[in-house]
């Protein structure tokens, strides 16, 4: 590569140059994804370890299964005698990156969260998630089973786990709980207004001088999502209207990113990797492009010009359901990847209890490793945070952008 | 390379952005893929033919029109 002189263009334009002749995306996102799956493979492979573990205790030596039912009859009196539980690695992160009814602090200490039900039969039913002591306690006629709270047979009695799960009382609840989520996302919504009310005050009150305090921080992010994406994508004349929406986008999904990375309580809630979130923000865009398409967006789905009519057959379903996978795509882009983050840093962090099951020295030894490659990818999901934001506004423009695009003529 | 600087940083901005643009493009090829193949099973499952016609067309349809897709994609913007 030839050293780069005054004038010259760029070093953006020569990643773009060398991504233009081999054909791949920019060198950043390149060297992200594979940085990813390696990652990500490396999580597999360990949760397959695991797996593989039960399965040899399952189908072992008669001894060995004489000693796994040995094993299992002490997990069944786990409860009472406190016997020491085998460590699992695949529970352990399935239950932080989803969704929980209170709230982990640290230790045995759980922030209990307001279970709200409307249950079809009852009616609307309020109680603290603490009366399900994590699951183990039934209150009222419910309980929790993984995670999901079940209508329990005898509505009276304030069981113990085991539950018997009634079906058909299940189905006729609707958990409307403020969840681990819900309060991470009052959170985060709070967080957002007080930093961009503070700075609509400022813009305010010192009109025409030089930005100040958080100013700072937030005019280059809404001048990049004014220039490099809206104007970019939709072009001059019609951005503006769709600013406040891809602002919104862009800024909320950035922060609850961020506040996914913080490890203790007002973060740590995987916000932006719940399928849910990404669902109704993806629903958003897709109104937004549906409403807004023009005589020529949708010209170009049911008939695009200059195609013949055999061909047309083919690409008019195509395009019908391209309108359709593209925030598709959208939402599931948004949800693997920070769920993805998530996941490798659990992993990397359930490595040292597996060693540490073996022995203190190996999980001391693994742990060093785990810390430091922790680190590493935490520095690698800042980046990420703001790449996904970045990826999400953009791409939502691009299709508003689509839709709202004028004729050419020629 | 002799542009003027501004020209090249407006280059720049939309080559960047067009590799932006195909990043979900595998995705919906797949989906096309998968959306034609399901429909095709579907059918055939409901009309009960021992040959299963409809998935093998349908699939290598889907095939055919997510080719079309990529080419639509991709073509240069007038």
């Amino acid at each position: 590569m030839k050293i780069l002189q005054q004038g010259d263009p760029p070093l953006a334009y020569e990643f773009y140059l060398r991504g233009r002749k081999q054909g791949y995306n920019p060198y950043v996102m390149s060297i992200q994804n594979l940085l990813r799956t390696a990652s990500l493979l490396i999580g597999s492979l360990f949760l397959g370890a695991t797996n593989a573990q039960h399965d040899g205790h399952d189908h072992g030596t008669a001894e060995a299964t004489a000693h796994t039912t040995e094993a299992h009859a002490t997990t069944a009196h786990a409860e009472e005698g406190h016997v020491k539980e085998r460590f699992n690695a695949g529970k352990l992160i399935m239950d932080h990156i989803g969704d929980e009814h209170g709230w982990h602090l640290f230790g045995h200490t759980t922030l209990p969260l307001p279970v709200i039900l409307y249950d079809t039969q009852r009616g609307l039913q309020v109680f603290s998630s603490s009366r399900f002591d994590h699951g183990h306690a039934s209150y009222n006629g419910y309980a929790l089973v993984d995670h999901e709270v079940v209508a329990v047979a005898d509505a009276k009695a304030n069981g113990h786990a085991p539950f018997t799960v009634d079906e058909v009382a299940t189905k006729a609840i609707w958990d409307i709980s403020i969840t681990k989520n819900v309060l991470s996302l009052f959170i985060s919504l709070t967080v957002l207004v007080i930093i961009f009310l503070t700075v609509a005050k400022a813009y305010t009150r010192r009109a025409g001088q030089a930005p100040a305090g958080l100013q700072n921080l937030v005019e280059p992010i809404i001048l990049f999502v004014r220039d490099d994406v809206a104007k970019s994508a939709i072009g001059e004349k019609k951005y503006m209207k769709y600013m406040p929406y891809l602002l919104t986008a862009f800024f909320f999904i950035f922060l609850n990113n961020l506040m996914g990375l913080v490890p203790f309580f007002p973060g740590g809630a995987n916000l932006t990797g719940n399928i849910a979130v990404t669902l109704v923000m993806a629903l958003i865009t897709f109104i937004i492009v549906t409403v807004n398409g023009n005589k020529h967006y949708w010209g170009h789905i049911f008939a695009m010009p200059g195609v013949p009519g055999w061909v047309l057959a083919i690409l008019t379903p195509v395009e019908i359901l391209g309108m359709f996978l593209k925030p598709f795509v959208l939402m599931i882009r948004l949800f693997a990847n920070i769920t993805a983050g998530h996941i490798i840093a659990l992993s990397f962090f359930s490595l040292i209890f597996v060693f540490g099951e073996t022995s203190t020295g190996a999980g001391l030894g693994v742990g060093v490793f785990s810390l430091a490659f922790t680190i590493f990818m935490t520095m690698l999901e800042l980046l990420v945070a703001f790449i996904q934001a970045y990826v999400f506004t953009f791409l939502s423009a691009m299709y508003i952008g689509s839709a709202v695009e004028e004729p050419h003529h020629h | 390379m002799n542009t003027n600087q501004k020209g090249t940083a407006g280059k720049v901005r939309s080559g960047y952005n067009s590799y932006l643009r195909f990043t979900g493009l595998g995705f919906t090829m797949i989906g096309i893929i998968l959306v034609f193949c399901f429909a095709g099973y579907w059918l055939d499952e409901r009309i009960g033919w021992d040959y299963p016609v409809l998935t093998i067309v349908l699939s290598l349809l889907g095939i055919a029109g997510s080719m079309l897709y990529l080419f639509k994609e991709t073509a240069p913007r007038k």
